[in-house]
């Protein structure tokens, strides 16, 4: 152990703060180095001199009138019971952060449930003279059905529509994307909207026409449009009903 | 009243009168043979008896009012650090475990309110430590009446208010709970909420510029 190790150990070693092995090796080496040996000295009087740093002698009246000062705001504290007191309770920092995180929490779920989340509209059930349906001003320009097919007039209710309309029975209307109207008198039902394959979507549903209309309960067909996005591509889809038993016998209630 | 928590409802009228009046006689041996005096009390103050809590005062006011002096370096900052200290364990009394050393408890408590005491501090009054202190210290004890040993006295009590006023607060707590306290190294870590080797560090760097202060102004002094 040299001087300049022994030097940093000194402080250490004047207030017995040093391992065993360590003390016992520095102090071998202060035995034989009368320069360290002088600072170890110098530290052992410092310290000494720490011992007797001893605070004035105060008076028990002193210590009395803490003790009084102490009991008095003591009191003081128990009879304020103001209602800012009181509020200063609740805002108690382990309070506080509770009830942030609670307006948070409500925050969050009304903005989640009321706010971005968008309400589904249920379909609009047009009426016969509802002026919000709409029919296209040109039928579906389809290869296959532009020859026979006539566009349907869904607002339009008169019996006698129906005997305008295409011998076929096939109708299409267009509407705009979001509605879906039901002709109560030509029993054809009709939406459009978007389709996350096709884009749009025509449904029409149809009867099979009669000349004499007496037939009004019959099974109808269902008949449904898909217009991909490629407008050269739709897809037509027919469905025939079962036909209901013994609709025949309520025909003339 | 329940003291060490926050209900202070039932504080009595003239608490304090009734409180100073009355010695409570410390349990004895038949009572005391799981836990010292010192911890009956605090578990009684705990309980809510201002009785107790007042012979805690009294029993603790002195170590206290050395501590905060030492720490402070005048007797009215130490005065008010004191009565900080006793209203924060009134307080605090509560959350106080029974199985921890109360005095040590009670000295973290004590380097907290000197350390918000410094901090709240004015510029001019930090700079003034020194002198303050170095102006009490000169309050020579009654017993060294000789006069040359009464002045050397006083120098070296100067100078070492000087010296303890210039260290940084964690080094100065440290030394002061170490060296003149006597506390042992580990429960100054504890009262410090450090690690002893850190504790160790600051004792050593304390020390180091102690002995160097006193050297220079000791010598100097000597010289004029």
């Amino acid at each position: 152990m040299n001087c300049k190790q022994v030097e940093n150990l000194l402080p250490l070693f004047a207030g017995d703060d040093l391992k065993e092995n360590r003390a016992r090796s520095l102090a071998a080496h202060l035995e034989s180095c009368g320069k360290c040996a002088r600072i170890a000295n110098e530290y052992g009087e410092t310290r000494q001199m720490l011992r007797e740093f001893a605070p004035p002698v105060i008076s028990e009246n002193v210590y009395a009138e803490i003790s009084r000062n102490v009991w008095r705001t003591i009191e003081a504290d128990a009879t304020d019971c103001s209602h800012w007191k009181i509020f200063a309770g609740w805002l108690h920092p382990p309070r506080t952060w509770a009830m942030a995180v609670a307006v948070l929490i409500a925050i969050s779920i009304f903005i989640v449930y009321f706010v971005a989340r968008e309400p589904v509209k249920p379909p609009q059930v047009a009426d016969r003279h509802d002026p919000a349906i709409s029919v296209s001003p040109e039928p579906l320009q389809s290869p296959e059905l532009t020859s026979e097919e006539s566009p349907v007039r869904p607002a339009d209710s008169k019996k006698g529509s129906r005997r305008r309309r295409s011998a076929s029975g096939l109708s299409t209307h267009r509407r705009t994307h979001r509605n879906l109207a039901i002709d109560h008198s030509s029993s054809a039902v009709a939406f459009s909207g978007p389709s996350p394959a096709t884009g749009i979507i025509e449904k029409a549903n149809t009867e099979p026409q009669t000349d004499d209309g007496s037939d009004r309960d019959s099974a109808k067909t269902l008949r449904m449009e898909f217009q991909t996005r490629n407008p050269n591509i739709r897809i037509i889809w027919f469905s025939h009903p079962e036909p209901k038993h013994g609709s025949s016998n309520s025909k003339g209630i | 009243m329940k003291v060490g928590s926050r209900l202070l409802g039932n504080v009595p009228s003239g608490a304090s009168e009734m409180a100073l009046a009355v010695e409570i006689p410390l349990p004895g041996d038949a009572t005391s043979r799981t836990q010292t005096p010192m911890a009956l009390l605090v578990e009684r103050a705990a309980g809510g008896d201002s009785a107790a809590f007042e012979q805690i005062m009294i029993h603790s006011q002195k170590r206290v009012m050395a501590m905060s002096w030492r720490m402070l370096g005048n007797e009215a900052d130490a005065r008010d650090a004191c009565q900080e200290v006793f209203l924060r364990v009134y307080k605090y009394l509560g959350n106080f475990k029974q199985d921890q050393d109360f005095f040590a408890w009670l000295y973290r408590v004590t380097i907290n309110v000197c350390r918000d005491n410094l901090k709240k501090r004015e510029p001019e009054r930090l700079r003034s430590f020194a002198t303050d202190a170095a102006e009490e210290v000169l309050e020579i004890p009654s017993e060294q009446a000789d006069a040359e040993k009464a002045l050397i006295y006083a120098q070296r009590r100067e100078v070492m208010s000087r010296a303890i006023a210039g260290l940084p607060f964690k080094e100065r707590a440290s030394i002061v709970l170490r060296d003149i306290e006597g506390f042992s190294t580990e429960e100054v870590a504890r009262i410090l909420q450090s690690s002893s080797s850190t504790v160790r560090s600051q004792i050593s760097s304390a020390r180091r510029k102690i002995r160097e202060y006193c050297l220079r102004h000791l010598q100097t002094e000597q010289s004029r």
